[in-house]
């Protein structure tokens, strides 16, 4: 199904228009919010206490919404496992307990939340907790230059050839020759694995 | 490591490798710790790349979620500000040009009763146009469009001056009774097409508080 996008679209296409990337990915998203907002904001308030959060119900949507593409992306989401609202209530109360455990006392954790916790969907609760380590690593991508973003993301998530990803390279000017093109891509993934190996 | 092996990992771990090379280099790994080693290595290199990359578009879509619709405020804004400045204009005091009490000539005597009117009118006129004690003006404008000694301009001039004393007194049905006497008459009128409109939405602001 091509998204247009349609003003009510399918969970089909929202996941499709994901998996596109780009522009089409841009328009899922905020379909995605339009869709389930207000049920997933009335979904968390229901479970608030009324006590004022820095966090607001508006930041956990959004902070589920990331953790639904990165899953929809990694292939691990599949609409034959949950509809996309139920999936993302699922992930909206994980985070919402998370985060409202961390800001309680201790008291209030053991009376009010612990029952709660008890009951939480172990695949979602592993999938935060997994969230939570890869903050680290996406602060060191986000340390690398834009040259070496582009070529990685061209590389490992676009998958294209070196060929090819020389070929646009040299023809928007940002290098001058295939054997540039790869030896910056050389050199960034050695710094990235660097990076990422002083502090594993 | 050799470039092939490099670029061969690479191809792995963005999915692009054919299927026949996959699984011979699939039975390559298996036999190699320090090649899955370096397998896992680019596969969180790649995993970094993409969730990095999901946050940037989740971020981008919120900020178009949450940007304010400028379109939308901006013509309804300027619209109410016109709106506004219009209704404040309109209901500012109304202005005219009362003819003045011809005397005829220096050198004619006016009979006292004659003398008064043209007195009355002056004073009125004056009260109408300061906007002070509309109720007295009231008075004598009343008097005025009434007497039949008085001729057709100067009475049909009374009643205009009469809608605007009603105004300044807050009784807009009067005004209205009035206005809708004397703007249908040939004589003229001291006011201008604004001022006109002024009355119009004077009358139907009035009677509506």
């Amino acid at each position: 199904m091509i998204l247009g996008l349609s003003k009510h679209p399918s969970d089909e296409a929202i996941v499709e228009g994901i998996l596109i990337g780009g522009r089409k990915e841009h328009e899922a998203l905020v379909a995605l919010y339009k869709k389930f907002h207000v049920s997933l904001e009335r979904f968390i308030i229901h479970r608030s206490t009324g006590r004022d959060y820095a966090k607001q119900p508006e930041d956990i949507i959004w902070e589920a919404i990331e953790a639904f593409v990165v899953n929809v992306k990694k292939g691990t989401f599949t609409l034959k496992d949950a509809t996309l609202e139920t999936y993302l209530k699922s992930i909206c109360k994980n985070l919402w307990f998370r985060y409202i455990s961390q800001e309680a006392s201790r008291e209030e954790r053991q009376n009010r939340y612990m029952a709660e916790w008890d009951k939480l969907e172990d695949d979602v609760s592993d999938m935060l907790i997994e969230k939570e380590n890869w903050e680290h690593y996406i602060g060191l991508v986000n340390k690398l230059g834009k040259n070496c973003r582009q070529i990685l993301d061209m590389r490992l998530i676009e998958g294209l050839s070196m060929q090819e990803i020389s070929q646009k390279l040299i023809a928007n000017g940002t290098f001058e020759n295939d054997q540039t093109v790869r030896n910056a891509k050389s050199k960034c993934l050695k710094k990235i694995m660097e990076m990422i190996n002083s502090n594993h | 490591m050799d470039d092939i092996l490099q670029n061969q990992i690479e191809d792995y771990v963005a999915g692009i490798m054919p299927e026949k090379t996959k699984l011979e280099f699939e039975q390559k790994v298996k036999n190699d710790f320090h090649l899955q080693q370096q397998i896992e290595e680019i596969r969180r290199v790649q995993e970094a790349l993409m969730r990095a990359n999901a946050r940037v578009s989740v971020a981008n879509a919120r900020a178009i979620i949450n940007k304010p619709k400028r379109g939308l405020t901006y013509v309804l804004g300027t619209f109410g500000a016109a709106a506004a400045i219009v209704l404040f204009l309109l209901s500012t005091s109304i202005t005219f040009s009362p003819k003045e009490f011809n005397y005829r000539g220096d050198g004619v005597s006016l009979n006292n009763e004659t003398q008064t009117r043209a007195n009355d009118y002056e004073k009125a006129t004056r009260l109408v146009e300061q906007g002070e004690n509309p109720a007295q003006a009231i008075k004598i404008l009343k008097r005025l469009k009434d007497d039949e000694n008085v001729s057709k301009n100067y009475r049909n001039e009374a009643k205009w001056m009469l809608v605007v004393a009603y105004l300044q007194d807050g009784n807009a049905e009067n005004a209205e009774k009035i206005f809708d006497e004397v703007k249908w008459e040939d004589t003229g009128r001291p006011f201008s097409t604004w001022e006109i409109t002024k009355i119009h939405w004077q009358i139907f602001w009035g009677k509506l508080f």
